[in-house]
């Protein structure tokens, strides 16, 4: 499963589409088994909502009953993508785990700046969020892309959204806190 | 109204101005929709005169609801809910080069359906919110159906990835606390008690997942080639006067669906985008950047916009969260929108009429040299936009919920990264989370009226309409084609 990684021709008239291709990657299948295993996770809490009776004994369609049907069709939908593509699904054999893997990377990068806004506040994890992207996703290098751009960036969002709108950013928690507070 | 010929004074045209300005920029924020920015705007105008207050923010927002359009089609960021079908339709031109064809549609489209609006506004505004009003539960259940008919529209030919999208966005719907029984439904954290946040869902699903995807895969976009200023490439005469259909139509879908409260401009945006694939004479070229498929949700979702004021003005009933907010205008300037307002303020709301069509003139006009500089924009490298776009997105999501709602659009990020590396598409999802819980709410609530009969509900007249109009748009494709082939059969 991989995937080029290079920039489109500066001339590009079109922009390539970028999907993966269906002939190397059973991507219905691989759809297919997402939604199963979606549909598998949440059934059991979805049975546990009362189909029907949920305001007055005698009504027929309760809070459960909606989630429960599309539930059911998400499972049907998902079995019937994977039966469709279930002679692509021996390429999974010869896919390559680089770009799960950087799928996996960047949800933890981005869980790691969840949680570092909750303890450090906006200023820090939003500066370190875009050297990370800019140095290791874009591959920039130099004062200007690394230094200028990433504090010129924050510093204009800080001041449109909580000086001019007044949106409470998040400030952390002990320090963090009290050096927050003194720009926004 | 002593004629239909704006006559502002010269202050409240600056306020006009000012506030179409703000409405601009508000709208293209990701995070900073015309709700919140009304909100946040409110203290602002304590000092104001009422007139003028009301003026200002009638500016912003019929500004602001295209605002959203601009940035949709520039950077795939859809600045408001309004504007998701636009992102959908407009950015392919900007990949190929040729923004100024969606810009100008854009433009066009919103604006007139604006002014439009505003005259019927003026016109008839009591006698269609007295109509609206006649909305009832089975109704908003039928009209949700029909919208959730236009899915396959957005399907395209990948009718199983579409529908299991759809159905997902179902049952995201579901999540939060239900407005019924009260009963929490996969409530995993407080924060999702409300349920899942559409915007958020829409700023990760769209611009954030776009950004991570070319992270992720290794690619770097290149930059819109050709966008000198003043040489955007705007759509020729013949190439608007070919959308007046599609503009006329959505119109009529925008106008009588932003009247109902609670249905807003959102809902109508994929209504019209879906209709009008039906009738569009390239449905093929849908999902991948039509014109006709940029104009439709253009013109629906600013006549919902203008709709909307008919109930606030006429009856005091708000028809969307904004003209909630604008209530709250109203209410600190201590005016009562409804009948009364008419009879004892009957200049304020003549200049408030005027100054929702002169909004939309100003729009218009000055939208056609803000997007020429925002265009500019565009022939940035994609680094610094993609970089950009990341933290305003993520400060957006932080504006419009905190911390949950940035977890929320992090999380449809991932997953919209997945499904477009899988080739899903996302509108599906989009549209079910939208029309999902109108759907649910409204036919358990009928049912709850009716004592659990179904027929008291269908044989009332807009509810079977509505229903027989779904079941229309979803066979028109295969009864059409099968058309086509037997009147090809009988030429062969």
């Amino acid at each position: 499963m991989s995937v080029s990684a290079r920039p489109w021709p500066n001339n590009a008239a079109v922009a390539p589409d970028r999907t993966l291709p269906d002939a190397e990657v059973p991507t219905a299948g691989l759809f297919g088994i997402i939604l199963l295993v979606f549909a598998a996770l949440a059934l059991p809490t979805a049975t546990g909502i009362e189909t029907a009776g949920g305001i007055s004994r005698g009504e027929m369609v309760g809070p459960g009953a909606f989630p429960q049907i599309y539930l059911w069709l998400i499972g049907l939908f998902g079995a019937l993508l994977l039966i469709s593509d279930a002679r692509n699904l021996r390429a999974l054999r010869r896919a390559r785990l680089g770009l799960p893997l950087r799928v996996l990377l960047v949800g933890v990068c981005l869980l790691l700046y969840l949680v570092g806004l909750r303890l450090l506040g906006f200023l820090i994890p939003t500066l370190a969020l875009q050297l990370v992207v800019l140095f290791f996703g874009f591959s920039r290098r130099g004062f200007v892309w690394l230094g200028v751009f990433p504090v010129t960036l924050t510093a204009a969002v800080i001041l449109f959204f909580s000086w001019l709108m007044a949106v409470p950013l998040p400030r952390g928690t002990g320090i963090a806190y009290g050096l927050n507070r003194m720009l926004y | 109204m002593d004629a239909l010929v704006p006559a502002l004074t010269l202050t409240s045209l600056g306020f006009v101005i000012a506030g179409v300005m703000l409405g601009f920029v508000l709208g293209a924020m990701p995070g900073l929709d015309i709700t919140t920015g009304v909100a946040l705007l409110l203290p602002l105008t304590y000092t104001m005169a009422p007139d003028h207050a009301l003026v200002f923010f009638a500016a912003v927002y019929c500004a602001g609801v295209f605002g959203g359009s601009i940035t949709a089609i520039l950077f795939n960021v859809p600045g408001t809910s309004e504007s998701v079908m636009t992102a959908v339709e407009g950015y392919p031109f900007t990949k190929r080069g040729e923004p100024g064809m969606a810009l100008g549609a854009a433009i066009v489209s919103s604006g007139l359906a604006g002014i439009l609006a505003s005259f019927v506004l003026i016109l008839v505004a009591p006698l269609l919110a007295s109509v609206a009003l006649r909305f009832g539960p089975s109704d908003y259940a039928a009209l949700g159906v029909l919208g959730l008919a236009c899915v396959s529209a957005a399907v395209g030919r990948q009718v199983l990835k579409g529908v299991a999208a759809a159905l997902i966005g179902l049952f995201l719907g579901t999540v939060g606390i239900d407005r019924i029984s009260s009963t929490p439904r996969f409530v995993l954290f407080d924060g999702l008690a409300g349920g899942i946040d559409f915007v958020a869902a829409m700023i990760g699903l769209f611009a954030v997942a776009e950004v991570l995807r070319n992270l992720i895969v290794g690619e770097i976009p290149p930059r819109a080639g050709a966008l000198a200023l003043g040489r955007l490439g705007y759509p020729s005469l013949s190439d608007y006067i070919g959308l007046r259909f599609a503009m006329v139509r959505s119109w009529l879908v925008g106008i009588l669906l932003g009247i109902v409260p609670g249905v807003g401009a959102s809902s109508s945006a994929f209504i019209a985008h879906g209709l009008q694939s039906r009738f569009s004479k390239a449905p093929e070229k849908f999902g991948k950047g039509a014109l006709d498929g940029v104009a439709a949700p253009e013109s629906a979702n600013n006549a919902a916009a203008v709709g909307a004021l008919i109930p606030l003005l006429s009856l005091g009933i708000p028809g969307s969260g904004t003209a909630a907010v604008i209530l709250g205008a109203f209410a600190i300037h201590n005016l009562q929108p409804g009948p009364l307002l008419f009879i004892q303020q009957p200049e304020l709301v003549d200049t408030i009429l005027r100054a929702v069509l002169v909004a939309n003139i100003a729009f218009l006009l000055m939208a056609f040299f803000v997007v020429r500089w925002l265009a500019q924009l565009a022939r940035l490298p994609y680094p610094l936009l993609g970089t950009a776009i990341l933290t305003i997105s993520v400060t957006g999501a932080l504006a419009i919920g905190g911390l949950t709602a940035l977890g929320v659009m992090l999380a449809f990020a991932i997953f919209g990264v997945v499904l477009l590396l899988l080739g899903v598409p996302v509108v599906p999802l989009i549209l079910g989370l939208v029309l999902g819980p109108i759907i649910e709410v409204s036919l358990r609530r009928a049912l709850l009226m009716s004592g659990d009969e179904v027929w008291p509900l269908l044989s009332r007249p807009l509810t079977a309409g509505l229903l027989a109009a779904s079941i229309i748009v979803l066979l028109a494709p295969t009864v059409s084609a099968a058309l086509r082939n037997r009147a090809g059969t009988s030429k062969g």
